[in-house]
């Protein structure tokens, strides 16, 4: 009975993993890159874009009153910013969402910045910040597809939920030899066995990491049906007023001078009064001149957690400086809002600063190692060897060698689609019209055509050419802002700031990881053992007596980079 | 990194690799340490660790830091295992 429970559970396993695997590799290599968003966004922002005179801080109050003036329509929301870097250069800055465009649509917004001349006249104009971090973390959020919008939301819901499916189904397939077999990764001739392994280690050691980003995951998936479902249930539709900072204020009040708020330094000193170690980055302003005023001083607290990506916030009354609002506050939460934003914080990495922004992203870049060795065993588990007797060189069956060309396909696709994408950040720079569209076609164009050259030539074969191609793209990104600092007259650039170079040291060592792979690879393709998918010496399909498994350009198969191991034994 | 930081990650790291050695499946040695004790050392200096950690952050995220740096080390340290034994031409 026991074991009839597991073979069930393990073909839950088996079908959830297959499904979802390709998918959550590309959520998870792009996840991976998003922990580290502000620096790429650093990264790929021009020198043009950073060369706005910054405005003291001291003269915000000018700034923003004169700023009003001209754009009365700003007092609905503007941010101040304290922390200026290369991708936000301006003091004070807003964004216009298109309001026929989805909630979370962040490529249809546009920016604006406001600076002050030394005559104290201000000047607004469009800014057109790089949206290559943005277009990253689209592909995370929806799982490689190309636009973050409701269906797409739910479809990767979908897939996320499967995924919590996939791992609980694999702790239980696993829990008779979970004690015997914990920290096993043997590796020999066994190929079935050790992928098995190296599997196994990620899933387990890792799994409450893996269950976090399953389960919320998911709540981001569907929050907004969730909450418009609350809010007409339970709320009566006042789920909004309820949790607004400023509810019961009066409606009819007249309207306010923005003149009168508190300068941003008092505002500042009430914040470190009340949080000292809070460290603010941002003043977010809203409604200023209406009777709810409210001010969101954003910021992060390196001892605490947390609860969005970009940090938390204390709400001020910005003309009181009274605080309205402590609930997202990192450090001061209660025991409600700390476990809601726990998860948040869980999922982004969002504690303990730079050392855990790099253990996110190994543990991202394993997450994606653990389906693509998922697919792997798949494969080596349906393999036919040679028999025993001799008796001929077996055709590998169709789903495998199928399954093969789409993990090298989609797998090497995403990787070769991410680091183009990122290089076309700077070379197409100033020759695009609509930059943030090149970072999608670039991706696409990549990514579309690894998928294609795999089916064309079979998973092994062309596994090799796109490691190097994997491999020349990614060394693209530090090549690329080498060249703009030699030679700046060909339009390129490179920041001198430690995170944008840190941007490039990754991805030469990223490179080299390819390259490391690539020549592995090539070793057990020519190499290896024949009877395999990942052989370019397996017989093609027509050849052979079986038929019924002509597979046209998939006959001969191979194994992607990641897989190695074997081919160094 | 403060000083507080840096000291509750190495603890943690000595705490891991001294589980991990004390397994019947590690592959850095010829043979595991001795279980018990080696394990005893592991608790230890993964209790030190969260106590340094917790003199750098507060305790909810100092548990949090501590859990997601655990992880990494043991995905890590079999795959590193794996590589010596591919090394020594196993």
């Amino acid at each position: 009975m026991r074991s009839e429970l597991i073979r069930i559970y393990k073909a839950v396993h088996t079908w959830t993993g297959i499904l979802t695997g390709m998918a959550l590799f590309i959520a998870f290599y792009a996840g991976a890159l998003t922990v580290f968003k502000a620096p790429l966004a650093r990264w790929a922002s021009p020198p043009a874009f950073t060369e706005v005179a910054a405005v003291p801080l001291a003269d915000a109050p000018a700034l923003i009153a004169a700023t009003l003036a001209v754009r009365p329509e700003t007092a609905r929301d503007f941010s101040l910013n304290l922390k200026l870097d290369e991708h936000q250069p301006a003091r004070l800055s807003w964004q216009v969402r298109d309001p026929k465009g989805d909630d979370h649509d962040s490529f249809s917004v546009r920016h604006y910045a406001a600076s002050m001349g030394a005559d104290g006249g201000v000047s607004v104009e469009e800014a057109q910040p790089s949206k290559l971090a943005e277009f990253i973390d689209v592909l995370h959020r929806v799982v490689g597809l190309p636009a973050d919008t409701d269906p797409n939301r739910w479809f990767m819901g979908v897939v996320a939920a499967l995924y919590a499916v996939a791992l609980v189904s694999g702790v239980i397939v696993l829990l008779p030899s979970l004690v015997k077999d914990f920290f096993a990764l043997r590796v020999g001739k066994n190929l079935k066995r050790m992928w098995l392994d190296a599997h196994n280690v990620v899933g387990i050691v890792s799994l409450p990491f893996h269950l976090v980003m399953a389960i919320t995951a998911v709540g981001f998936a569907y929050h907004d049906g969730i909450y418009a479902l609350q809010n007409k249930m339970l709320h009566g539709g006042g789920l909004a007023a309820a949790f607004s900072p400023r509810a019961g204020g009066p409606q009819d009040a007249p309207p306010r001078d923005p003149a009168a708020m508190l300068p941003p330094a008092e505002l500042l000193a009430r914040v470190q009064a009340l949080a000292p170690g809070f460290e603010p980055e941002r003043l977010q302003y809203a409604q200023v001149s209406g009777p709810r005023a409210t001010v969101r001083v954003w910021g992060h607290d390196a001892t605490a957690f947390s609860p969005r990506f970009s940090g938390g916030f204390v709400a001020l009354d910005p003309y009181s400086g009274k605080v309205v609002n402590t609930e997202y506050l990192p450090g001061q939460q209660d025991a409600p809002h700390a476990t809601v934003s726990s998860l948040f914080a869980l999922h982004f990495g969002a504690f303990g600063g730079t050392p855990v922004q790099w253990m996110y992203f190994l543990l991202g870049m394993a997450g994606a190692w653990l389906f693509y060795g998922g697919n792997l065993l798949w494969i080596e588990t349906r393999r036919r060897k040679v028999p025993r007797d001799g008796s001929g060189m077996p055709v590998q069956r169709l789903d495998t060698r199928l399954m093969a060309a789409a993990t090298v396909g989609v797998c090497l696709g995403c990787v070769c689609g991410i680091s183009l994408s990122i290089v076309a950040g700077k070379w197409l720079h100033g020759q695009v019209a609509d930059l943030g569209s090149w970072h999608r076609y670039s991706y696409y164009a990549a990514f579309s055509g690894c998928l294609a050259w795999a089916f064309l030539r079979g998973g092994a074969r062309a596994s090799v050419g796109l490691l190097w191609l994997a491999a020349m793209f990614t060394f693209a990104i530090p090549a690329t802002s080498l060249l703009g600092a030699l030679v700046p007259a060909l339009g390129l650039w490179a920041h001198p700031a430690a995170a944008t170079l840190g941007v490039d040291l990754a991805a030469a060592a990223g490179g080299l990881c390819f390259v490391w792979m690539a020549r592995a690879t090539a070793r057990r393709v020519h190499g290896g053992p024949a009877d395999s998918v990942w052989s370019a010496r397996a017989p093609a399909a027509a050849s052979t007596s079986s038929g019924k498994e002509a597979a046209g350009g998939a006959a001969d198969e191979v194994e992607d980079g990641v897989a190695t191991a074997a081919s160094t034994r | 990194m403060n000083l507080a930081l840096a000291s509750g990650l190495l603890l943690a790291l000595a705490g891991c690799i001294a589980f991990y050695l004390a397994s019947p499946q590690q592959r850095w040695r010829a043979a595991p340490l001795p279980a018990r004790p080696a394990r005893l050392a592991a608790g230890v200096l993964l209790v030190a660790g969260m106590a340094a950690l917790c003199q750098a952050l507060q305790p909810l995220t100092a548990i949090y830091v501590l859990l997601t740096w655990v992880m990494l080390l043991l995905v890590l340290l079999p795959y590193l295992g794996a590589l010596l034994t591919l090394r020594r031409g196993a």
